[in-house]
């Protein structure tokens, strides 16, 4: 695992209220109970405070329901 | 164009407090960040609700005779007719009082007070009624929408003569069905509602790349504004707002974390509580929810 992606992970765990670890490449909106709409709303706004509004560069992530989608949108659109 | 004042403003909250905390304590750090503590929720039927702001504004307000009555609402307890009427009857207005219903949610105050602004020259006092019931659309397991949204009322008069001080200078609005999907509440094949929908996700991403872009160009259209009295749909929606519009300073009013997100009413609230300075300044009115709509407004004292 990259040091990204474990930044990436931190993030999500962190705005969904999660325990450090409870978040892996596997994780999703339906097997992450916090992961609901309102969780996504957080997971978006903890990623764009945190990698300078990427949402606006990348519209994917609003409809993205898997941390392995995260990952590959945050660094192919992160500056 | 017809000058105005906003003459006062009326609201009651649901009366029954929800305590988040405890109504999801799995969910305490989504909550800090959501900003709402407490929701609101009425035992009321929505005209009865919607009814005592009413009366209080008219109780309040004497000398004015409400020749226009606006209704901004998407709950009702009959399919038809508006809940205008049903409010024009109970409050006691003549029969000559002329009734609009307006079937809009967040962005709905914004959408009244235009139509209002263009109907001053007709009518000399307008209510505004913004009233809603959106816990009793919601489904009980659903987390993200029972932890955000407050049921309220609000009444809102507009006055105009030749001294009030108030005109629209500049509006940009955006009305998009391709996005319904956004937020909605559908009826099953029998015409029975089902429970709302809302797909955090894309509203998120509809605020960032459609909403603040409207608010800056209303911003630098002629006067710069020195407040923004913007839709409160939750601490996130609002601090990720305020954070790409850093650059204009504006004085920025909130009450999510007092009321929860109370729909149409959010603005008014906002407004009743800074009801001195809005008729002596220029603000930015920012309405934006259901449909998808977006209305944004700029308010400039003239006087």
């Amino acid at each position: 695992m990259m040091g990204q992606d474990k930044n990436i992970y931190k993030i999500i765990e962190e705005a969904l209220g999660l325990s450090e670890g409870s978040i892996n490449a596997e994780s999703n909106n339906k097997n992450i109970s916090e992961w609901d709409s309102l969780g996504h709303f957080a997971v978006l706004s903890a990623l764009d405070n945190k990698f300078d509004d990427i949402t606006i560069r990348s519209p994917g992530l609003a409809e993205a329901s898997s941390v392995a989608e995260i990952i590959d949108m945050v660094n192919r659109d992160k500056k | 164009m017809l000058k105005f004042l906003i003459k006062d403003v009326a609201f009651h909250l649901g009366s029954k407090e929800i305590d988040l905390k405890a109504r999801y304590p799995e969910a305490t750090s989504l909550i800090e960040k959501t900003g709402i503590p407490f929701v609101y929720e009425s035992d009321l039927n929505i005209d009865d609700l919607a009814l005592i702001p009413l009366r209080n504004l008219i109780d309040r307000n004497p000398e004015i005779r409400i020749d226009c009555l606006i209704c901004v609402s998407q709950s009702s307890n009959f399919v038809l007719p508006g809940l205008s009427n049903f409010l024009q009857y109970k409050s006691g207005l003549p029969s000559s009082t002329f009734l609009i219903d307006i079937n809009q949610g967040c962005a709905g105050f914004v959408h009244a007070l235009t139509i209002a602004s263009q109907c001053l020259g007709q009518w000399k006092n307008i209510a505004i009624i913004c009233v809603d019931k959106y816990r009793s659309k919601l489904d009980p397991m659903d987390r993200s929408t029972g932890a955000v949204f407050s049921d309220c009322a609000t009444a809102t008069l507009i006055t105009s003569d030749a001294n009030s001080p108030l005109t629209i200078t500049a509006h940009k609005y955006m009305f998009d069905g391709s996005k319904v999907d956004y937020l909605n509440q559908p009826l099953d094949p029998n015409g029975n509602a089902r429970y709302l929908h809302m797909d955090g996700g894309k509203l998120w991403g509809y605020t960032r790349t459609e909403v603040v872009p409207l608010i800056k160009e209303v911003i630098k259209n002629g006067t710069l504004p020195s407040a923004i009295y913007m839709h409160q749909a939750s601490k996130l929606v609002f601090e990720g707002i305020l954070q790409q519009l850093a650059e204009f300073n504006l004085y920025s009013p909130s009450n999510f974390n007092r009321y929860g997100n109370t729909i149409a009413s959010t603005i008014p609230l906002l407004i009743g509580e800074n009801l001195t300075s809005i008729n002596k300044q220029t603000s930015i009115l920012a309405g934006f929810g259901v449909g998808i709509n977006t209305i944004i407004l700029k308010l400039e004292c003239t006087a």
